[in-house]
């Protein structure tokens, strides 16, 4: 999602930096894309905020996230503790950042979180990433309501399931792609594009009264 | 409610030394539970002996099992976990630090999913069911204009999905996890502006720790077997401005 973005928001003319912990996914995600910067970072990391603020954007996409599924009664702390910081920890420490940055300098900006279908709902061996994702929604709804003031709006999208790298097992296997597919209204699941594609649409001008919500690109999925 | 919906049953409750905690210890002792209180500080003693108080910082490692060794040692069975000790910091977004979401994310969520998670492997291994409540908030879905507190709203919408993923994964095994969102309660931990408060409240009143309590009791019991993975605000309509 996060690589879908960045290409949309520079198609949509935008000057973009990409963070990410992997130096050749970036070099691939910007190739084509010559105005677009990168740095690899982890975003749980020092060096990942002080690469956004050096950069001086006036929005920031809060798109790395990570999914470890265990059986809930093995599911270790270290997996658990990583998520959170990864899923939640890092998305608060950018913005807050981002947020202090902006407000200091009287400028306003947009935060666009990823969160989740499931910051409504459960799904099976999820437990680390759907209290991550639930927590996202609040993140972002309590920063909407203290930011909008100072003319930061900040929104999230709730994905649905989406083709990319954290499920490539699970759609490789005809069976449960079967299975997960079915419940949905649309019977297929998202394009990154199509998350990218809303995510520009809350980052712009024509989202300028669009703060704290949580709107969901799922395929209907929440509809029943 | 009557007061024997929880005859029989063994309670354990987190941050039961005061405010909610102790409402919810107190109304389930009422209805005829057992209740092991778990707080940082320990209380004096009850002079019920279905009740008995541990001293456990639940943010250090092994206080899940000690909170569960106590109550099977002291009265032989536990039934009901209540997660409902929990810190707030707060500070505008732009100054939370890091060590204020370090604490917070332990004490009120890690924690509880520790707790849950220890109690849970115990009920599958013994063959019982069980119920887990976890104490959320408004905040759990709305955020909170004054004081800031984002950090903690994080939190409290991080336990609603724990209690929803829990929930999902425990169905099989008869273990409910359920939460109560409480609005604005009366306790002596909070000051607010009486009448203003009051007036922002449809029912124009605060709402007792009791009034958390007696819904405790209700979704501890058996009167509530078919609800899980959801929440009951208990607010005075707070919620629908």
């Amino acid at each position: 999602m996060g690589r879908a973005t960045l290409r949309r928001l520079s198609e949509e003319g935008a000057k973009v930096l990409g963070l990410d912990l992997n130096e050749s996914d970036l070099g691939e995600s910007c190739a084509g894309y010559p105005d677009a910067e990168s740095r690899a970072v982890d975003v749980r990391d020092d060096a990942a905020v002080h690469a956004m603020l050096e950069f001086e954007c006036d929005s920031l996409v809060n798109a790395a996230g990570i999914l470890r599924r265990h059986r809930l009664l093995e599911h270790p702390l270290d997996d658990w503790q990583t998520t959170i910081d990864v899923n939640m920890k890092a998305m608060f420490r950018l913005s807050r950042e981002f947020a202090r940055q902006r407000v200091e300098a009287e400028k306003t900006g947009v935060i666009v979180n990823v969160a989740s279908v499931e910051s409504f709902t459960a799904a099976a061996d999820h437990v680390a990433y759907t209290v991550s994702k639930s927590g996202v929604a609040m993140l972002t709804k309590a920063f909407a309501l203290e930011l909008a003031e100072y003319g930061i709006r900040v929104v999230a999208i709730a994905p649905g399931v989406t083709e990319t790298g954290m499920n490539i097992a699970l759609r490789n296997d005809p069976d449960r792609a079967d299975r997960l597919r079915a419940p949905i209204p649309m019977h297929r699941f998202a394009q990154p594009e199509e998350q990218a594609g809303v995510i520009a649409f809350l980052a712009s001008d024509d989202a300028s009264y669009v703060t704290g919500a949580v709107l969901p690109v799922d395929g209907g999925w929440l509809t029943a | 409610m009557t007061d024997s919906q929880l005859d029989g049953k063994v309670v354990v409750v987190t941050g039961a030394s005061r405010g909610i905690g102790a409402g919810i210890a107190r109304c389930c002792l009422d209805a005829g539970a057992s209740v092991l209180g778990v707080s940082r500080t320990r209380i004096p003693r009850s002079d019920s002996e279905r009740r008995a108080d541990i001293s456990v910082d639940i943010t250090t490692q092994g206080a899940a099992e000690a909170a569960l060794a106590a109550a099977i040692d002291t009265f032989g069975r536990a039934d009901v976990l209540i997660n409902n000790a929990a810190v707030l910091v707060s500070a505008n977004c732009w100054e939370q630090t890091d060590a204020q979401w370090d604490s917070m994310i332990a004490t009120n969520l890690t924690a509880p999913f520790l707790l849950a998670q220890t109690f849970a492997r115990h009920w599958v291994e013994n063959e019982r069911p069980g119920t887990i409540l976890n104490i959320c908030s408004l905040e759990s879905e709305i955020a909170w204009k004054w004081p800031p507190q984002s950090v903690y709203a994080t939190t409290k919408g991080a336990l609603l999905g724990l209690t929803r993923a829990m929930a999902f994964d425990l169905a099989e095994f008869r273990i409910r996890v359920v939460a109560i969102g409480p609005g604005i309660i009366e306790t002596d931990m909070t000051t607010p502006d009486r009448d203003a408060t009051e007036r922002s409240i449809p029912f124009r009143r605060l709402g007792s720790p009791a009034d958390i309590g007696r819904a405790a009791v209700y979704l501890c019991s058996d009167e509530a077997a078919y609800v899980t993975g959801e929440i009951l605000y208990v607010d005075g309509g707070y919620k629908l401005r």
